[in-house]
C-alpha cells in the first residue's frame, strides 16, 4: 500500500493509549516529517522482522537521557520509547532505529469505533 | 476481544493485517539458550585445563610458583564467572521465557531447571569434569525444550 496500512495491536506496552486488539492505520511518512511524541511503527532489524509500535522521543543529532543512560543520536537515528517504560522493549534495548526501519506513523485508530480517535 | 480473538486472527490474516507489537516483554527472538550452552562449555573446559595444569616441580623457582598460582587463579575465576553466567541465563529462560502456556508439553521442566541451576553452583564449588559434563548435558536438554517450544509457537 502506498499511503499506509492497517495493523493490529498486540501487547501492553502502549497502554492506555493503545490496547491489545486495537486496529490502527499506519501512514507511510518520510522520517524527516516525524515529530517527537508521534506514535511510530518500526521494524528494528535486530528483532527479525517484527513490527513494534513506540513513542518517538529522540530525533537525529539529539541527546537522549533515560534514567542514568545517555544516547547521542547520529544524523540518521531515531529513539523510540514505550509509554510504559517499565514494561517495554524499546530503543533502550534494541538501540535507536534508522529511517529505513521505520514503517510509518500511527495516524488513527479504526477499531473499536467507540475509541476512534485521530492521532492516538 | 478475547472470545473472538481466534476469528480476528484469521480475518487479519485474510485481509493482510499484520500485528503491531506493543510488547511488555522482550520479543521472543531475544531469548536464546546459546549463551548458557557456551558458558557451560567454558566451565567444562576450565575444569579440564585446571586438571591438566602441570604443578611446578621441586626445583621450580619462586617465579615459576607464582606463575602457576596466577594461571590457576585465572582459570578458576573464569570457571566461577561462567558458572554464574550459565545460572543467570538458565533462570531467565526458566522464569521469563517459559510460561504456563508453553510449558505444558514438558512435565519435568521445573525439575530440569532446578537441577541445572544446582549444577551451576556445584561447578563453582568443585573441580569435577564429570559434573561440568553433566551441566552441559542439562543445558542441551533445556535447549531442546526451548527449540520445541519455539517450533510449537510457529504452528
Amino acid at each position: 500500500m502506498t499511503f499506509g496500512r492497517l495493523m493490529r495491536i498486540a501487547g501492553q506496552s502502549m497502554l492506555p493509549t493503545l490496547r491489545p486488539g486495537d486496529l490502527v492505520f499506519v501512514r507511510r511518512v518520510p522520517a524527516a516529517a516525524l515529530r517527537p511524541g508521534d506514535l511510530v511503527a518500526a521494524r528494528p532489524a535486530s528483532l527479525g522482522g517484527r513490527a513494534l509500535v513506540k513513542r518517538l522521543v529522540g530525533l537525529p543529532a539529539e541527546h537522549v537521557r533515560v534514567n542514568d543512560q545517555r544516547w547521542e543520536l547520529t544524523a540518521d537515528q531515531y529513539f523510540l520509547l514505550g509509554d510504559r517504560p517499565g514494561d517495554s522493549t524499546d530503543s533502550r534495548s534494541f538501540g535507536p532505529v534508522r529511517p529505513d526501519e521505520i514503517v510509518g506513523r500511527v495516524d488513527f485508530r479504526l477499531w473499536p469505533w467507540t475509541r476512534f480517535r485521530p492521532q492516538p | 476481544m478475547p472470545s473472538d480473538a481466534h476469528s480476528t486472527r484469521l480475518l487479519d490474516r485474510w485481509l493482510g493485517i499484520e500485528p503491531l507489537y506493543a510488547h511488555c516483554d522482550v520479543p521472543c527472538g531475544i531469548y536464546d539458550p546459546h549463551t548458557a550452552a557456551i558458558a557451560a562449555k567454558t566451565v567444562h573446559t576450565m575444569n579440564q585445563k585446571v586438571s591438566a595444569l602441570p604443578m611446578p616441580g621441586p626445583s621450580a623457582s619462586p617465579q615459576e610458583h607464582l606463575e602457576y598460582r596466577n594461571t590457576l587463579v585465572r582459570m578458576v575465576q573464569t570457571k566461577e564467572q561462567h558458572a554464574q553466567i550459565c545460572k543467570q541465563e538458565l533462570l531467565i529462560l526458566w522464569t521469563d521465557y517459559f510460561k504456563p502456556e508453553n510449558a505444558g508439553p514438558f512435565p519435568d521442566l521445573h525439575d530440569t531447571f532446578w537441577k541445572a541451576a544446582k549444577l551451576c553452583s556445584y561447578n563453582k564449588q568443585h573441580v569435577d569434569a564429570a559434573k561440568s559434563q553433566e551441566l552441559m548435558a542439562a543445558v542441551a536438554k533445556i535447549s531442546e525444550m526451548f527449540q520445541q517450544a519455539e517450533a510449537a509457537k510457529k504452528k
